[in-house]
């Protein structure tokens, strides 16, 4: 099992799926040509993280913007976090977003209401 | 066949500034591009209300490309089979606004305009329990996003948006779709008369 960083493009978020730190991180914008596609690469991380026998994980989303097809990719992806907390892993959620961006955060709310693993709402100033 | 030259006479009339205007192949890397321009054009003075302005243009190109009725003709494999349409941003004194077309079949018709009436027919506030409901309501059949991203578009231009249909020849229709985003909170309630 090994750490994994996709560096950060115009569309694309850079993403560190890192073993040794328990953590996965995405931050930048997210409006890929084929969002799932590229989800689906940190899905499988994370189904052959847990396999492997971790523990636990956590989750830190510092996105700037995304369009529609990657906000259904939040959800499966809240989704898959959900399996592995009822799982009994360790599961946390620290969803930032920028002070004034209000979609970022109503977004962020609905998830923390639908989904029951320790989900963290912080803002930050640019 | 319309020509490309006349997408512009369709758009609601130009008021203001045109920060950025684009009339052709909507493909993926046009997308990126063009988005790349709109922010160098537009975030440092638009603040915190630029990331709404990015977020229906990256939303509407991509409609673009994913659903109008006119494609690409081009042989270049980074081009192929993308929409066609026209997108333009322009500013006033007191909004952003943001303007797309593309054509679409009768068939296509029908379908949005239920979608855009449903839409504008919700209440302000009851926007953002829609656009959650749709979301969920999507994750579980194949789609490539048209759906959700007309109430994200209601949403982030705070129910300030209009679409116009104008029919064509050969059972085609040309749409159109207007948002506009307040530069001040003041004004969220009357951001269309500059």
């Amino acid at each position: 099992m090994e750490s994994v960083f996709l560096a950060k493009t115009t569309e694309t978020p850079s993403v560190r799926m890192d073993v040794q730190g328990a953590v996965v991180e995405l931050e930048g914008n997210s409006y890929p040509e084929n969002a799932f596609e590229f989800y689906q690469q940190i899905f499988d991380w994370i189904d052959t993280y847990f396999n492997s026998g971790a523990d636990r994980l956590r989750t830190v989303f510092r996105l700037n913007y995304f369009n529609t097809s990657s906000a259904k990719c939040m959800l499966n992806f809240m989704t898959l976090l959900q399996k592995y907390h009822g799982q009994d892993k360790m599961i946390t959620v620290e969803w930032y977003y920028e002070e004034d961006d209000d979609d970022m955060l109503e977004i962020g709310k609905a998830f923390s209401v639908d989904f029951t693993m320790p989900f963290q709402l912080l803002s930050f100033v640019d | 066949m319309l020509q490309s030259s006349a997408y512009g006479s369709f758009l609601t009339p130009e008021v203001g500034i045109t920060v950025l205007e684009y009339e052709g192949i909507c493909s993926h890397e046009n997308v990126v591009h063009l988005s790349t321009k709109l922010e160098q054009a537009l975030a440092p003075s638009a603040g915190g209300r630029f990331k709404k302005v990015f977020g229906i243009f990256v939303e509407l190109v991509q409609n673009i490309k994913l659903y109008s009725l006119e494609r690409s003709a081009s042989r270049s494999p980074e081009h192929h089979n993308d929409g066609i349409g026209i997108i333009r941003v322009s500013e006033e004194s007191r909004c952003y606004t943001v303007t797309a077309g593309n054509c679409m079949s009768a068939e296509a018709y029908e379908r949005v305009k239920v979608k855009c009436e449903a839409i504008k027919n919700t209440p302000k506030e009851e926007l953002r329990l829609l656009y959650n409901e749709h979301l969920k309501r999507s994750q579980e059949v194949t789609s490539k996003g048209g759906g959700v991203g007309f109430i994200d578009i209601a949403l982030k231009a705070n129910g300030n948006w209009e679409y116009e249909f104008h029919l064509l020849e050969e059972n085609r229709v040309f749409f159109v779709i207007t948002a506009y985003i307040a530069k001040g909170k003041f004004m969220e309630e009357e951001p269309k008369s500059a």
